[in-house]
């Protein structure tokens, strides 16, 4: 017995060039289709299978968010070092916010 | 020429070709054969989809001019039209047998070349008829592939709009489908949207017993208290008996259950069947559109052997008289006699096209497979 489809293999037909009839409603659009929580409503293993991907979904977001912020936060304390907050990641500046070489380099050679 | 070669030439061998379309109707597997008329074509139509509505006439008074609209145009797909062709080689035992008529110069064989000349053609008719029938489906399918002999057709569409290539999002295999509602939604959904009365449905045996194994089915054929009585057990594996039930459920005017087959030689020597419909598909038409050219047709060209068989110098024993339409079957000899032989070829040239594109929808059913072997079954 073959399981009902996915939201997923919904989205394959409509994208294939077809259409779906899902609870008599039929779907010509990826836009209208229901959720993975819509589709798990009433089953328990489906609604523990998607709170999990949401789970993981969350956790994506919130990677993603921290990596947004963090650049953000970089880009902001550049533009304010340009007069005189150093940012402990950005290369040394010397003169009017350009770089001054390699003086801060250990590894470069003295000069 | 000498007479026993005489039965090998183009015009007695057409003649049979039109004795047998004339006297044999279609054999009774070929379902969509029945519903696409032959109509005559030029190459550059062949291929093309016909773009244009057929517009409702205007009331004109007495007296008064009627408005012309332009006509339709026709959206070339593709110029290289295809042909439908195979060929049988005649064995040495019938060679033999043309040689004793050769050489006795008899033109009565007591019948035992013609009735094998006339099988072989029938045929090579037959398997042609065939490949039409499996492009009909196609069509009626809207969606074909092909790949063979160095001829690759990928995804041929005839324009049907995606809201009738419909899936139910619970296959019909899984007895919480709702086929009763699946059917009768996309039916209404015709109905208003395109104007279609879709009162014939096809299917495979498959998919009808997946379809009455459903709790929906069974409860909407109590409901309708099949055969005059509250029915508690119904009668679901025999097929027959159920199929007036259905088509009472269903609100349809005929139900095909289609699984006839065909057989094809891959390049290895392989034989192996395939159905004409696929066991997963279920087909919603109307029979009104039956033989119906403004929904339908197979646009049946000029066979190319017919125009070069006068130039001479082919291997053709004889020459058509002149241009001629499909199907057509005439004889070859080898050249180099190596090895010598002669073969019976059947040609048509031709392709199915739509008018109307929602003349037809589908229904995919599931991914279920076909638990028949596809392969030659060996004799032990």
């Amino acid at each position: 017995m073959t399981k009902p489809l996915s939201r997923d293999e919904m989205v394959g037909v409509i994208r294939g060039g077809g259409s779906v009839i899902h609870e008599g409603i039929l779907h010509t659009s990826v836009d209208t289709l229901p959720t993975e929580a819509d589709l798990a409503s009433g089953n328990a293993e489906k609604t523990a299978d998607v709170l999990a991907g949401i789970a993981a979904q969350r956790a994506a977001l919130d990677a993603q968010e921290q990596k947004l912020l963090a650049a953000q936060g970089r880009q902001a304390a550049a533009s304010a070092g340009e007069g005189d907050t150093p940012d402990p990641n950005a290369p040394a500046k010397g003169g009017k916010g350009k770089a001054s070489g390699n003086a801060s380099d250990p590894n470069a050679p003295a000069g | 020429m000498s007479a026993g070669y005489q039965v090998l030439q183009v015009a007695r061998i057409q003649r049979i070709i039109y004795a047998l379309q004339d006297v044999r109707a279609l054999p009774q597997q070929l379902l969509f054969s029945k519903r696409v008329a032959d109509v005559p074509a030029v190459d550059e139509e062949i291929m093309g989809r016909f773009i244009g509505r057929v517009q409702i006439a205007d009331l004109i008074a007495d007296d008064s001019a009627a408005a012309v609209y332009s006509s339709g145009k026709l959206q070339f797909e593709t110029t290289n039209v295809p042909n439908l062709k195979h060929g049988i080689n005649m064995t040495q035992a019938m060679l033999n047998q043309l040689n004793s008529i050769q050489t006795l110069g008899v033109e009565n064989d007591q019948g035992i070349f013609s009735n094998y000349q006339r099988t072989q053609i029938d045929k090579l008719l037959l398997g042609i008829r065939q490949r039409k029938e499996a492009l009909f489906v196609a069509m009626y399918l809207d969606g074909f592939s092909y790949d063979r002999l160095g001829v690759k057709m990928s995804n041929v569409t005839w324009g049907m709009p995606s809201d009738l290539k419909v899936t139910p999002s619970t296959p019909w295999d899984n007895t919480s489908a709702t086929p009763v509602s699946d059917v009768l939604l996309l039916r209404r959904y015709g109905l208003v949207r395109y104007g279609e009365n879709w009162d014939r449905l096809d299917m495979s045996t498959a998919a009808y017993n997946f379809m009455l194994h459903t709790t929906e089915f069974q409860n909407v054929a109590r409901a309708y208290q099949l055969g005059g009585t509250q029915a508690t057990v119904l009668p679901i594996n025999n097929m027959e008996a159920m199929k007036p039930f259905a088509m009472q459920v269903l609100g349809i005017q005929e139900l095909n259950l289609y699984d006839a087959r065909y057989w094809q030689q891959a390049e290895d020597g392989t034989l192996s069947s395939a159905p004409y419909l696929p066991i997963t598909k279920v087909v919603l038409s109307s029979r009104a559109d039956d033989m119906d050219t403004n929904a339908h047709d197979f646009a049946n060209g000029i066979v190319t052997e017919s125009l070069v068989s006068g130039i001479g110098n082919t291997n053709m024993i004889g020459a058509f008289a002149g241009p001629t339409r499909g199907p057509v079957a005439y004889a070859t000899t080898s050249p180099q006699l190596n090895p010598p032989g002669i073969t019976f070829w059947g040609v048509a040239r031709g392709f199915p096209r739509k008018y109307r594109q929602s003349s037809s929808a589908v229904l995919t059913v599931g991914t279920f497979s076909d638990p028949i072997p596809t392969t030659e079954v060996a004799f032990s």
